[in-house]
């Protein structure tokens, strides 16, 4: 009589042998006390070996929702800087690199302006000169500013 | 929740898999976004979770390629914590829960004494209670190369618990 291997007994109990070799397998259990007690043997480890799932120490689901959310409030910023270098780049095939060169430095210039009112603005602040109801004021304009590009972040 | 369904299982195999529950976690965590990220890349024709598990898989395997898991230790008290195991679904008086966590210590430190794809093999049937084609998509082993790897880390974990309770 062939004896079924233990390779073969654990393809039984992990639900992995096909059906015909199946009906074959327990019709040969019912015969053979040596793979039955092989198959018993098999069980019993399979059934000690068994461990319950413990939960994660935190909620990933949360911290990845998280994660994924603030990858999607980035991404119009990103989007917008690459819009913004392209036009940039694609201005001295339309118009010249003498034009190009012009539009740069009205750029640049622009940016330097701005940095220099904020530094002024800042230092006014910061030397006191400035007397309270005026920074009050420039704070008070700040406010609508802010909501109103919040409104837009949201928005977008 | 997709994410929510799965978590538990994804956390217990990279924790099975490393030891390391902080570890297990942060995997968790990339294997999410990984798919988030790759979604498009998903072959509707296999399971979500076989999917999800391959990725958690090659962030595990990279990582011991790169020798940062050279020293795997699945020791339960990683934390020094000790986390209750309920082998049976009603309460188990005290000293059921002894023996419980007497075998699942045994169990792990048995598991951390085989080779890491061997090691792998049993955390997803044992525990995952995957079936050997879905561990062939997951591992990217042949179907007859997970019957017969699985047999091997079966037996050698069979007479590590042997050697074990011999010892004690």
């Amino acid at each position: 009589m062939k004896h079924y291997s233990m390779e073969e007994i654990y393809l039984y109990l992990d639900g992995e042998m096909p059906p015909m070799e199946k009906t074959l397998f327990e019709d040969h259990i019912l015969v053979c006390k040596d793979c039955a007690h092989r198959l018993q043997r098999a069980r019993e480890f399979l059934e000690k070996t068994k461990l319950e799932e413990e939960e994660p120490t935190v909620d990933v689901a949360s911290l990845v929702m998280n994660k994924i959310d603030k990858k999607r409030k980035l991404l119009p910023l990103v989007y917008a800087f690459f819009i913004l270098l392209v036009s940039a780049l694609t201005v001295p095939v339309f118009f010249g690199l003498d034009r190009a060169v012009f539009f740069y430095y009205v750029i640049f210039d622009y940016f330097k302006k701005l940095f220099l009112v904020f530094q002024g603005f800042l230092s006014l602040i910061l030397s006191a000169r400035v007397n309270l109801f005026l920074v009050i004021a420039a704070g008070a304009m700040l406010v609508p500013i802010y909501f109103g590009l919040k409104k837009i972040w949201r928005s977008t | 929740m997709l994410m929510r369904r799965y978590q538990k299982g994804l956390y217990n195999y990279i924790y099975r898999l490393t030891g390391y529950r902080d570890l297990a976690v942060d995997f968790t965590q990339e294997a999410f976004l990984r798919a988030y990220l790759s979604i498009d890349k998903y072959n509707p024709s296999y399971n979500f979770s076989t999917w999800l598990w391959r990725i958690a898989h090659n962030l595990v395997v990279d990582h011991f390629r790169k020798g940062k898991l050279n020293q795997v230790s699945l020791n339960m008290e990683v934390d020094g914590e000790n986390v209750e195991y309920e082998v049976e679904s009603r309460d188990p008086g005290p000293y059921e829960k002894q023996l419980n966590r007497e075998r699942r210590d045994l169990i792990m430190k048995a598991l951390e004494k085989l080779p890491p794809q061997l090691r792998e093999l049993i955390v997803l049937r044992h525990f995952q209670e995957l079936s050997y084609q879905e561990i062939s998509e997951v591992t990217g082993l042949a179907f007859h190369e997970v019957k017969s790897k699985l047999f091997r880390a079966r037996e050698k974990l069979r007479k590590l618990l042997e050697a074990y309770r011999e010892a004690l």
